[in-house]
């Protein structure tokens, strides 16, 4: 077991590495952006940050108005340490960033970005938790089928219809599939904000499910795909090994064979796959969730970037990156526990 | 193999984009609004649909054509080639030279108060069938030198078989649609007069108070039609014999119908066969470069950390690390909505996209095969032939490789997909890195969704909705099924079976 330590002690050390990495990228690149914005020359790098940035001020006849906006402005301008130097300004970062106080919104919405966050992920989590899982068991299930009658008419099909599916645009999907609900039932899709308005209790859930539905399975539609792809690619490389055949030999049943020998060998990519999806969860479905209006993060994003909302731009991009990170450590750390080879390496 | 005919298929379409689309895809309009396409004219729902027409198409190039029109007016008139100069596409013209009495009576036409008819031409055609959506009337006249005329106007008129004159030309809009500038010496400038029914914005559309559909009311029956286009000029109240000059080089009349071309008209009646077409270049140049980019790049960095492992797997494998954990679209958001900002870096703004598109995906495809060649390399027949002395090239070329390719040509297949999709959905975000007058098959599901979903009484616009959706799938498809045949010839464990 000492090479597993050793192992994960490395990879701790490294993720903590990457963090603090993703942490100064982040706060470079928001830095850089007023510059490749075409910020016009003879401006000074704090006018043009300050411009970028900060709310207008505008002219107004009203002196008061006036005083109170310029007032805000300069509150938000000591909040960044936007007089500062940059090293003052990263230090105030990294600390900002270290207790998630990530400031307040500039255009989008209202009030602390924290907590626009934390209103919208549960829901992201909801939609993209439930399809990934979905779309793995299922795409599992029919890849190791699929593998095990390849050629014949099961296999084709399959990959027939599900690689179609898979390439379809989610937009596309996602109005094919609200155009069969109001076709079949008459009623046009509602988005969750409508369907649990003023509902409480199971009238609320039931709301969230009726608005889950479509976004669900437009998304599990597309991801079973790649999955059954994968899984199924592995499965028929892993068969074709002699330990199979030796199964085979040895007359074990079909699903032994499959399962417990194939499986377990092909298992190596498709989890590292389905790491990597879960990891993608907070930072997917920017498109399902705004063809859906589902109030989610990635909806919260594509708002945030449309209006130039740089708090939350800022915010959104540290917590994806680090909840990727977290993923794929964890993904390596049990990559060691299922496949001895690795960690002796 | 049917993923190559599939791809030729497209490849073909997009190379001959320029022959086949001969419509302008955004700019010219062809047809009324949401045409359905003139196939499905065979379906029931769509049989009483009325189809184009052209009844006058006139160029004056033949003596039939000449003479199919009655004239009125004192007039002196001959065919002739029209001079160096003159519109494109036309190349004789009808010279006119036209005379009134000083004497002669106004038109009283509110038309143009105090306005006299100088001449007319008028044609009659034969309509059957249902009225037309919309309809269209062009005159493209050139005036010459005019005497003691002060203001000339072109008149177009329909007359229905019952006798009925409507009047297509309209005081209500700019007049200056209908007025002939009158040339200080010598041949003026050539002007084409159109006239529009219906709902597209073009200018000088005439506007019946009390009438919301002009076709409607206009053609009720089949019959014998009039089509008539009178020239009025106002005469000074004692000049001496006022005369107007003029060459008519072109009359047509055009009746649309609602169904239209290979794949109908979208929303502003713009041909949608046209922007399949151009809208494939696109989609299929950006989709393959990408996809060949990213996965080579991740092929080489998964290959090299996998085999070489150790410190330089670790230092290989945090770069590949960090790139992946950065959020893919909102950075792809965030940098393309910069790029549309920057006026300088839009001419490249194709080269941006791939080149975004790569740095964002080689390190998931890296990792994937990085596993694979970890897996592979840790077999006991690789130990065996390193044991037995082979270097570093051997067994990459006859082991590593071998077993890896097939992965990778799967990922290439899987991604030149997703890049097309990837594209497709930018444009749907609206934030397309596209200049004003591209059209992608992104952007026509983009304009074509809120019709599709909430509209059964257009038929779910399925002829403008479905085909750009089912041709992205399909091409995505294809590279999957060429993959796929990749994978069989190049694994040969794969073959056996």
């Amino acid at each position: 077991m000492m090479g597993l330590r050793r192992y994960v002690a490395r990879r701790i050390v490294y993720v903590a590495v990457l963090v603090l990495f993703i942490i100064a990228f982040n706060f470079f690149l928001f830095q850089i952006l007023p510059f490749i914005t075409s910020c016009p020359s003879g401006n000074t790098y704090n006018q043009c940050f300050e411009n970028f940035y900060l709310p207008e001020v505008g002219a107004s006849h009203n002196l008061n108005a006036t005083l109170f906006l310029q007032n805000i402005r300069n509150h938000i301008a000591k909040d960044y340490g936007l007089n500062e130097t940059m090293g003052v300004r990263f230090v105030l970062y990294f600390r900002n960033m270290l207790t998630f106080n990530f400031g307040y919104h500039i255009n989008g919405g209202d009030g602390p970005v924290l907590a626009t966050i934390q209103r919208a992920a549960p829901w992201t989590i909801l939609l993209l938790g439930s399809s990934t899982i979905a779309s793995f068991v299922v795409g599992i299930g029919l890849g190791v089928i699929a593998a095990a009658k390849r050629g014949k008419i099961l296999d084709v099909s399959l990959l027939a219809v599900l690689l179609f599916v898979n390439s379809l645009p989610v937009f596309f999907l996602a109005a094919l599939l609200q155009v069969g609900q109001f076709s079949i039932s008459g009623v046009f899709y509602q988005p969750l904000g409508a369907s649990i308005f003023l509902t409480t209790g199971l009238d609320y859930y039931s709301g969230i499910m009726q608005s889950l539905f479509l976004p669900f399975l437009a998304l599990t539609l597309i991801n079973v795909g790649s999955v059954f792809l994968t899984q199924r690619a592995v499965m028929l490389d892993v068969v074709a090994e002699d330990y199979i055949l030796m199964a085979r030999a040895k007359g074990l049943p079909e699903r032994t064979v499959l399962f417990k020998h194939a499986f377990r060998n092909a298992v190596l990519p498709i989890f590292t796959a389905f790491a990597l999806a879960i990891g993608f969860i907070l930072s997917g479905a920017v498109i399902t969730e705004t063809v859906f209006g589902w109030p989610g993060l990635g909806r919260a994003i594509y708002l945030a970037v449309i209006d130039f909302d740089f708090p939350m731009e800022q915010a959104m991009f540290l917590v994806i990156s680090l909840m990727v990170l977290l993923v794929v450590f964890i993904a390596d750390i049990t990559y060691g526990f299922l496949d001895p080879r690795v960690s002796t390496s | 193999m049917t993923g190559l005919v599939i791809i030729v298929f497209f490849l073909l379409i997009a190379a001959l984009a320029p022959i086949l689309g001969t419509n302008d895809p955004i700019a010219a309009t062809v047809g009324a609004p949401f045409d359905v396409p003139a196939w499905s004219t065979i379906f029931p729902t769509y049989s009483k649909l009325p189809v184009d027409q052209h009844p006058i198409n006139s160029t004056f190039a033949t003596a039939a054509d000449t003479g199919s029109w009655t004239w009125s007016g004192t007039i002196n008139k001959s065919v002739e080639p029209i001079p160096t100069g003159g519109p494109i596409g036309y190349s004789t013209a009808v010279l006119v030279n036209s005379t009134v009495s000083p004497t002669a009576n106004q038109t009283n036409d509110p038309f143009l108060p105090g306005g006299t008819a100088f001449f007319t031409m008028s044609r009659t055609f034969q309509f059957t069938g249902n009225a037309p959506a919309t309809f269209q009337a062009t005159a493209v006249l050139q005036p010459i030198e005019m005497q003691n005329v002060s203001t000339v106007y072109v008149k177009m008129m329909i007359i229905d078989p019952k006798g009925n004159n409507y009047s297509l030309s309209s005081t209500q809009l700019s007049a200056l649609n209908f007025e002939i500038a009158i040339p200080s010496s010598g041949n003026g400038v050539w002007k084409e007069v159109v006239v529009s029914s219906g709902l597209l914005p073009l200018s000088g559309i005439p506007v019946y108070h009390n009438i919301t559909n002009p076709p409607a009311v206009i053609f009720t029956q089949p019959g014998t039609y009039n089509f008539t286009m009178q020239i009025q000029g106002v005469v000074a109240p004692n000049a001496t014999a006022p005369s107007i000059n003029m060459r008519v080089a072109f009359v047509g009349l055009y009746l649309r119908g609602s169904a239209y071309g290979v794949l109908g008209t979208d929303n502003f009646g713009r041909d949608v066969w046209s922007q399949f077409v151009w809208g494939s270049q696109i989609s299929l140049l950006i989709g393959v470069l990408s996809g060949i980019g990213a996965v080579a790049l991740g092929a080489i960095v998964g290959i090299a950390g996998g085999y070489l492992g150790g410190n330089w797997d670790e230092i290989i494998g945090r770069i590949t690390d960090f790139f992946l954990v950065l959020p893919f679209l909102p950075l792809l958001i965030i940098v393309v909505t910069l790029l549309v900002g920057n006026a300088a870096l839009y001419r490249t703004i194709y080269v941006w996209v791939i080149l975004i598109f790569v740095i964002l995906s080689w390190p998931g495809i890296a990792k994937i095969i990085r596993a694979q060649v970890l897996s592979v390399k840790e077999r006991a027949y690789v130990e065996a032939s390193r044991a037995l002395g082979s270097d570093t090239g051997h067994v990459l070329r006859k082991h590593i490789l071998p077993n890896v390719m097939g992965l990778v040509y799967s990922q290439v297949a899987l991604n030149v997909g997703g890049f097309i999709l990837l594209e497709a959905a930018l444009d749907f975000l609206a934030i397309s890195v596209h200049g004003v007058r591209t059209i992608t098959w992104g952007l026509m599901l983009t304009y074509s969704l809120p019709y599709a979903v909430h509209n059964p009484n257009l038929s779910y616009v399925w002829w403008w909705f479905l085909p750009p959706g089912i041709a992205i799938a399909l091409l995505s498809l294809a590279f999957v099924l060429v993959g796929f045949a990749l994978d069989s010839i190049f694994n040969p464990r794969l073959r056996q079976r």
